[in-house]
């Protein structure tokens, strides 16, 4: 392998790492408020708001059934008003960001809704706010769950990630399209591949040890 | 209204409605009731007779459709806000299952409730190491629910239910799930509470054992109305309502299968005893007369099976007997019985020896 290559490689990989790093932290600052509101307003839920409730489900429920790739072109416009370009690292953060958050929150709704309600009851005769009941019930129950679903997350980002490569974001995606699909290097398309492989790996095992650390129910 | 106008009065439900959207009929159809302060008051009835209902009005769980509840004259329907926060500091409750949160050990459990409250750091820590002492839990602040036994998480409940020094502590089913020697070491527990801290306890249940353990007064609750009310003894000495006779049924011996069957319905010889039910409700100090029998009878009389209870110092229970007739008619020996017991039944006739 080529010293260029090797150094696009280098590069790639750290840009991939961008990308999914930024995303992620701001899939689960957003996420997470997101997932709150949905699961608070159903119906019983603390916030109890059945109207906002469906008309936020509905445009969670819009985003998330629009394909990345085309939800990447249609964001492109807004994505250059925000961070100034559509390209690299910061192009791909957009995209990728609001593509995750929707998914997020749906996963990290279920795990707050599977609470058991005797505990918010507990909660409220014991004099707790409906807020107090979010932060000191909800939240900490809900915790591996929410864990667990925000590892998930993050993994189908790193495939979308490669999706965006391919259309001028960088990373390893755009990596494995220039020279495994345009110029048949198969080399550096087992490279990328295993990179990737070893990454999401590497994710999904500590997202599992953390869910399961903070487990305290067995 | 008068029972108001008492000093005692802790708790008071008048004209109580509690209608669920959707229900057909009502869980609670006008129920009355005064709690006095202190007081270990039992509900009991079947499953759905609207006893949680009931109960989860006491701290505003649940909203009355009609009528009110009164927690030392104010009135609970109308509180909001703060003064709902304020008011559910002042009754603590438990639950069947324990409902502790299982990302919280121990000590954050019974810590939760002064820290929403804002009490500080210190405070917390003295007041909660003060309630897991009570309970007898020092040993276990730092384990997670799931590493206590179900006796242990529900002192773990007791604790946290009692970390704001409430006035009223209210229980819903809280000892089913235990296990018998569990359960009796929790109503020691709460016994011991309700005496030490004067604290007014008002709890569910659907052993009858646990409202004779350690209930002062009781009410039946059956479709959401109350159906018989008053001090235990009197309640189970002489209950008056089907439905406190079927859940009282769980608590009687019944009388053992070679008696029953032996039971003739009349005598095939001569000197075949008469068998009686003699049923003492512990009401007009009132208890078995061994002696008096003995005296009534003559020495013919056979003790075949029975037992007296005391609750509240009131012995009450069934005493089932075989009298020689030695001649005499069984009215005869009815009358002379009579006055012995509260309620004298006769069941048939056995032989000789059995
Ligand atoms: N949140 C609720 N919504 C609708 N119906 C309810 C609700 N809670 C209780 N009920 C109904 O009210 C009746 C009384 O219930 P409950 O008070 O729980 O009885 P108990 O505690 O004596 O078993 C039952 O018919 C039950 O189905
Ligand atoms: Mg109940």
């Amino acid at each position: 392998m080529s010293q260029i290559v090797y150094d696009r490689l280098i590069e790639g990989t750290i840009d991939t790492l961008l990308m999914i790093g930024i995303s992620s932290v701001i899939s689960l600052l957003l996420g997470l408020p997101l997932a709150v509101l949905l699961a608070t307003t159903t119906r019983g839920g603390v916030f109890e708001s059945p109207w906002f409730n469906a008309g936020l489900g509905s445009i969670v429920n819009v985003v998330r059934s629009i394909p990345f790739l085309i939800l990447m072109v249609a964001l492109i416009p807004f994505t250059r008003a925000l961070v100034g370009t559509s390209y690299g690292v910061l192009g791909a953060v957009v995209p990728l960001s609001v593509a995750t958050i929707p998914f997020f929150a749906r996963i990290a709704e279920v795990s707050l809704r599977e609470v058991d309600r005797g505990l918010v009851e507990a909660a409220e005769a014991m004099g707790c706010s409906r807020w107090h009941i979010v932060w000191h019930v909800l939240l900490p129950e809900a915790r591996p769950g929410i864990v667990a679903g925000f590892t998930i997350a993050v993994v189908a980002m790193i495939n979308a990630s490669a999706v965006a490569g391919a259309i001028g974001a960088g990373g390893l995606g755009d990596l494995a399209y220039r020279y495994g699909y345009q110029r048949f290097d198969t080399q550096v398309m087992v490279t990328v591949i295993v990179l990737l492989v070893a990454l999401v790996m590497l994710i999904q095992l500590f997202g599992d040890r953390l869910a399961l650390f903070l487990n305290k129910r067995k | 209204m008068s029972v108001f106008s008492e000093e005692k009065t802790h708790i008071l439900v008048s004209g109580l409605v509690k209608r669920y959207p959707g229900a057909q009929a009502p869980a609670i159809a006008g129920v009355d009731l005064a709690i006095r302060r202190g007081e270990i008051f039992g509900i009991i009835g079947r499953s759905g007779a609207g006893k949680s209902s009931l109960l989860r009005t006491f701290n505003r769980l649940e909203l009355p459709t009609e009528g009110s509840v009164q927690v030392a004259g104010q009135d609970v329907g109308s509180l909001t806000g703060a003064s709902l926060m304020q008011l559910r500091r002042r009754i603590g409750m438990i639950f069947q299952h324990f409902n502790l949160l299982s990302a919280k050990t121990a000590f954050g459990n019974v810590a939760l409730p002064l820290k929403v409250a804002g009490v500080g750091r210190d405070e917390i820590e003295r007041r909660v190491t003060e309630l897991l002492d009570l309970v007898g839990l020092a040993d276990k602040r730092d384990a997670y629910p799931a590493q206590l036994s179900g006796g242990q998480k529900q002192r773990v409940g007791i604790a946290r239910a009692l970390v704001h020094r409430p006035e009223i502590l209210l229980c819903d089913e809280a000892t089913s799930a235990l296990d018998p020697e569990s359960t009796d070491a929790i109503l020691t527990l709460l016994r011991d509470i309700n005496s030490r801290l004067g604290l007014t306890i008002v709890l569910i249940t659907h052993e009858m054992s646990v409202i004779h353990e350690i209930c002062h007064r009781v009410v039946v609750l059956d479709q959401g109305r109350v159906v018989e009310e008053g001090e235990v003894w009197n309640i189970f000495g002489a209950p008056q309502h089907d439905v406190t006779r079927a859940l009282l049924r769980t608590l009687q011996k019944t009388i053992p299968g070679d008696l029953r069957e032996g039971l003739l319905d009349q005598p095939q010889a001569s000197d075949d005893r008469l068998v009686l039910d003699l049923h003492y409700t512990g009401g007009q100090g009132r208890g078995p007369d061994l002696a008096g029998l003995v005296e009534a009878l003559g020495s013919g009389v056979e003790l075949l099976f029975g037992g007296i209870d005391r609750i509240q110092g009131h012995g009450q229970g069934h005493l089932l007997v075989a009298i020689e007739r030695r001649g005499r008619s069984d009215a005869d020996i009815l009358a002379r019985v009579q006055s012995l017991s509260d309620d004298v039944r006769k069941l048939g006739y056995v032989p000789d020896r059995i």
